[in-house]
């Protein structure tokens, strides 16, 4: 019995490719995928391939339980080196602008009109309370983002804060505001695991803030002014909110009602475009900060808020929409 | 359908592993991380944000003092940036960078995959992270401050939070394959970052004595079971001095098995043992590419 077993030949002739492999790998688990030469670099998915393809012929052919677990393992750890994230950081970035967020924002097209119909829904609600009564005005609105801003304040107190905000103090707070926003909006997502229930009153919630806060200004017939102190910077706002509330619809709609897919399969479905909505909804809220720090204050001319709300709705439509009409020409 | 891999056997019975297969279309199979072991991770990671945090803090309190003035609340806002990106983006600025490896991951031996074995992309790191706010930090601001989030609530809104919290902070107890929220919402796990050594071929001959023959009859006794617990006891790292034990043990209970009638002595224990596993391999390897695989003793197909 001189001649040699089948399965240690297979072993002599590709355990070369293996220790090259091995090699590699260590290093990059070690060094990162930096550590790697040009050359070595366009080996490596070559030696990868190589390695599952022996991994499958030694189950086949091989008892060697040793050989058969390296094999498994090497290939387990060559695959999390090839297939890992690999992307640098700008070109991700670019990725996200470009097709990411506006690919999962159309996913997500359903739960977020759910959102956007939630937070419309709140606001007719708000307005109707308010007009019928203004005393729920105090129940709905806090005390703090009301200030001097009540049903008992009159036109020119309100008119004045539209035009003629506090100086300095204003960057600061808009600082403050995105924080706290993206926090919400973060949280509004989150708590679409929840069931959604959490979601959804937040999404009302924050319609019925806005609905009594237009009803009072309707009231004194500081609608036009109302909606260009807010719409400059509410187009990118509300959008992050309703969208990051359509992102926690999502989820909960893949845990209640997870269709033809399993549960699970449901929920990843819908988690991976939920939370690159939520990142791209705090971009939003950046740029509403800034717009609330910088632009408000210096702008005054209702004919330029006007305008600079159009040209953000116009740019927001675009930046979601125009891959889609490329993907379908 | 996945194939158990034939070497399972000598596997940690006690890791749940995770079955996957790669866009190649081949079955592997992944270590899951214990509890334990991603708690390590994770404190690690905690540690690190706190200790940044509190290198900020003092290089902030030192320029307070200094040069900057409270100017319009801008230092305030600042602050309140670097809280914010400490509380929602530290872990996931950490996993990006490491490629699914925090440095708390990365000395626990630990890392991300993706559940189903295809690429791990970036927007399935950003949902796992972004679900930390309802599994971590929602419980801790309602453990530890209540009354900013429910100011005024009843003591049953209370309780129920409570409750909420803990099946939210204690999910991965409950979870079978210890999986968090963020897992399942990206569909993710944490494995063990594997390792193992290739040990050198053991159906060679380094002897140029001829071989002991074994007839067919000898050789269908075992099964692929057998022969994988032979090569375990053939590869034992001689430290306590029992291998040689183990391997006369061994072969007086294969010799008696097989009725052997050739050479019997101790001394000849391990060649005996490297003939009989060649022969035997031998023999289930072509049984095993006429598709017929001998699980054990017991198995009669062989």
């Amino acid at each position: 019995m001189t001649i040699e077993l089948k399965s240690a030949h297979f072993r002599r002739d590709r355990e070369p490719a293996w220790r090259e492999l091995d090699r590699l790998v260590t290093r990059t688990e070690a060094r990162g995928i930096g550590s790697l030469s040009a050359v070595e670099l366009t080996r490596l998915p070559v030696l990868y391939r190589a390695a599952v393809s022996s991994l499958s012929v030694a189950r086949a052919i091989s008892l060697d339980a040793n050989l058969l677990e390296y094999l498994d393992t090497l290939a387990a750890r060559a695959y999390m080196v090839v297939y890992g994230t690999r992307r640098p950081l700008g070109e991700a970035v670019r990725g996200f602008f470009r097709e990411g967020f506006p690919a999962a924002v159309r996913t997500l097209r359903l739960p977020i009109l759910f959102s956007l119909a939630l937070f419309l829904l709140g606001g007719v609600a708000g307005f109707a309370l308010v007009q019928h009564d203004p005393e729920t005005y105090y129940a709905i609105v806090p005390p703090a983002l009301a200030d001097e801003r009540t049903p008992a304040a009159d036109r020119e107190t309100l008119k004045d804060c539209l035009y003629n905000e506090g100086g300095g103090h204003l960057q600061a707070f808009a600082t403050f505001l995105f924080v706290h926003n993206t926090q919400v909006g973060l949280t509004a997502f989150a708590l679409g695991i929840v069931f959604g229930l959490p979601t959804l009153l937040l999404m009302l919630f924050n319609g019925l803030i806005l609905g009594a806060f237009f009803q009072i200004h309707h009231a004194q017939g500081l609608s036009l002014d109302l909606w260009g102190w807010l719409l400059p910077h509410g187009v990118p706002e509300l959008s992050a909110v309703v969208l990051c509330g359509g992102a926690g619809l999502a989820l909960a709609r893949a845990i209640l009602l997870p269709g033809e897919h399993t549960r699970s399969e449901a929920l990843i479905e819908a988690g991976r475009p939920a939370g690159t909505v939520v990142i791209g909804a705090a971009v939003l809220l950046a740029v509403a900060g800034v717009i609330e720090g910088v632009f408000r204050q210096t702008v005054r001319d209702i004919v330029l808020r006007y305008a600079v709300a159009a040209v953000g709705a116009a740019l927001l439509a675009w930046w979601i929409l125009a891959p889609w009409r490329r993907g379908r020409a | 359908m996945t194939q158990r891999p034939a070497g399972a056997a000598t596997r940690d019975p006690g890791v749940l592993r995770l079955a996957l297969t790669v866009p190649e279309g081949v079955p592997i199979e992944l270590e899951l991380a214990t509890r334990g072991e991603r708690l390590t991770a994770f404190l690690i990671d905690l540690m690190l944000l706190m200790l940044v945090g509190l290198a900020l803090a003092l290089v902030i309190g030192a320029a307070w003092d200094g040069a900057l003035e409270y100017q319009d609340g801008w230092l305030l806002a600042i602050i309140a940036l670097l809280v914010f990106f400490l509380r929602s983006g530290w872990f996931l600025t950490l996993e990006i960078r490491g490629r699914g490896r925090t440095p708390g991951k990365r000395l626990a031996g630990l890392r991300v995959v993706d559940a189903a074995g295809g690429p791990l992309r970036v927007h399935a790191l950003v949902a796992r992270n972004l679900m930390r706010e309802v599994e971590l930090w929602l419980p801790l601001t309602l453990l530890l401050a209540p009354e900013t989030l429910l100011p005024g609530a009843s003591a049953g809104v209370q309780l129920l939070s409570g409750l909420w919290v803990l099946g939210l902070l204690f999910f991965p107890v409950f979870h079978p394959a210890g999986a968090r929220l963020g897992d399942l919402v990206a569909g993710t796990r944490v494995v063990r970052a594997p390792k193992a050594v290739l040990l050198p071929e053991l159906g060679l001959r380094k002897t140029d004595a001829p071989a002991r023959v074994f007839t067919s009859i000898q050789l269908s006794i075992y099964g692929i079971f057998e022969l994988q617990m032979l090569e375990k006891a053939l590869r034992i790292q001689d430290q306590a001095g029992d291998r040689r034990e183990t391997l006369i043990q061994v072969s007086r209970l294969i010799r008696k098995k097989l009725t052997w009638d050739g050479d019997a002595h101790d001394r000849d224990a391990e060649p005996f043992l490297r003939d009989f596993y060649a022969a035997l391999r031998r023999q289930l390897e072509e049984r095993l590419r006429l598709g017929r695989r001998k699980k054990d003793k017991h198995d009669k197909r062989g």
